[in-house]
């Protein structure tokens, strides 16, 4: 006859655990994503402030060149006004499709920098830009702060709540 | 690139309503169109051989209104006013292929200067267009005296487009190296670095410098026998020939006005005939007929 009672007791700490290891994961993943949108963000800024880029053409060289959710947005983007959609309805799509981990300030400022995209002027732009890089930088810090100690909980959380499930069926 | 090229492409910027209306009027009246207006309000107009009607279909007739004329607007521009900034101060958007979108609406002041132009009220879309050969008796003219020239004319009466043909001929077929350039973007049309309209091989164009800074820029760069430019409109301009012409390069140069004493009226032009720049005077009518005499 075979025990099942230590394989359910392993599956439950395992289950419990990666819970835990998966919600620091999306923290670790929501600080790339905001450093990774800086870059962009900057480059997005050198470009209107250098060479004027057009926001169709932005769009696609930053799919090009940035990394993860944030090229699956910026390719989202630049195929939605390639078809010529309205910037916001593009960056909606966009949006819907990138599914980013940022946290719910930065996501509000980054909506509100595409709902009025290229309807500015050029020093209007540059300053639409400049505040949500203040947005970023801002959430960058507040999250480099926590992050650390929030990972950490989540895994030891996730663990510590797994070994207690096995206690309590044990 | 054929007529019917040059107005689809054109029309890329307008809503597909209106796309389709004007492929339809061309298909079936077969007619040249060199206008296409968009008034709040009004039904969308086609100006063509002289002619301006009215737009409509089975629903009735197409009118234009502020969500429409927004739209062409952002399309023009790319979804990109900081792009298109100088333009829009100037009150005009090129197009790739050289068209161009005239825009009207309420003008943002600032320091006395037009910042910007919002509440568009009417739009005026041109197509450009390509005539090989339309510029022969300029060209035959120059090849017996090669001397600076300015051509003038009534606004839409060709002055452009004879202007791109003469550079593509005196660089094609007499090998001179010419330097355009080209502030609107309406005489090479470049996209990318690639002339959309042909303006020969020995043709070297800077887009969007101002006459001034490009003069200069070419002079300095390209070592160039000729230097065409379209429609001198300020003493800037006037100034900056007259200093590039101690340099030994003649210049092709584009002006609105009737004819000689109409020139001779406004500052800017007369200020262009006292320095002498050009000896040669070509002059186009609204009928498009050309008389060439000597300054």
């Amino acid at each position: 006859m075979i025990d099942w009672k230590p394989l359910g007791m392993a599956l439950i700490l395992c289950a419990s655990s990666w819970t835990g290891f998966r919600a620091a994961a999306a923290v670790r993943r929501t600080d790339r994503e905001l450093r990774q949108l800086r870059l962009d963000l900057e480059r997005m800024r050198c470009e209107i402030s250098c060479r004027l880029t057009p926001i169709g053409k932005l769009s696609a060289q930053l799919a090009q060149s940035s990394r993860g959710a944030l090229t699956t947005f910026f390719s989202a983007l630049a195929g939605g006004l390639h078809c010529g959609e309205a910037v916001e309805q593009a960056a909606e799509t966009a949006f819907a499709k990138a599914q980013l981990s940022l946290p719910p300030e930065v996501m509000e400022s980054l909506r509100g920098l595409f709902v009025g995209f290229g309807s500015y002027d050029y020093a209007g732009q540059l300053r639409q830009i400049e505040l949500t890089q203040t947005q970023v930088a801002a959430g960058i810090a507040l999250l480099a702060e926590q992050k650390q100690a929030r990972c950490r909980s989540y895994e030891l959380l996730g663990l510590c709540t797994g070994l207690c499930l096995v206690i309590l069926v044990a | 690139m054929g007529m019917e090229e040059c107005v689809s492409q054109a029309i890329r910027v307008l809503p597909e309503r209106v796309q389709t209306l004007v492929a339809a009027q061309c298909a079936r009246k077969a007619v040249r169109i060199e206008e296409l207006r968009l008034r709040t309000g009004c039904p969308v107009s086609l100006f063509a051989g002289g002619r301006e009607w009215g737009l409509s279909d089975a629903d009735g007739p197409c009118v234009a209104d502020g969500a429409m004329l927004r739209q062409v607007v952002a399309r023009a521009t790319e979804h990109s006013l900081y792009a298109a900034g100088e333009q829009l101060r100037n009150g005009y958007c090129t197009l790739p292929g050289g068209h161009r979108l005239g825009i009207c609406g309420s003008a943002v002041m600032d320091d006395g200067q037009i910042r910007t132009l919002t509440a568009f009220s009417s739009l005026n879309l041109r197509v450009a267009r390509q005539l090989r050969g339309c510029a022969d008796a300029l060209f035959r003219a120059l090849w017996q005296r090669p001397l600076s020239m300015l051509l003038i004319g009534p606004p839409g009466c060709g002055k452009t487009t004879m202007l791109r043909d003469l550079i593509r001929q005196l660089s094609d077929r007499s090998r001179f190296r010419v330097g355009v350039v080209d502030e609107r973007g309406e005489l090479a049309a470049c996209l990318d670095g690639v002339p959309q309209f042909s303006v020969g091989a020995c043709t070297d164009v800077l887009t969007s410098s101002s006459k001034e800074a490009g003069i200069y820029l070419l002079l300095r760069s390209m070592r160039p026998d000729w230097i065409a430019l379209d429609e001198i409109s300020a003493l800037e301009d006037v100034e900056a020939l007259c200093r590039a012409s101690y340099a030994g390069v003649r210049f092709l140069a584009t002006a609105h006005a009737q004819g000689r004493a109409d020139l001779d009226k406004r500052p800017v032009y007369r200020a262009l005939l006292e320095t002498g720049v050009f000896s040669l005077l070509a002059v186009l009518s609204p009928d498009r007929q050309l008389t060439i005499e000597g300054l």
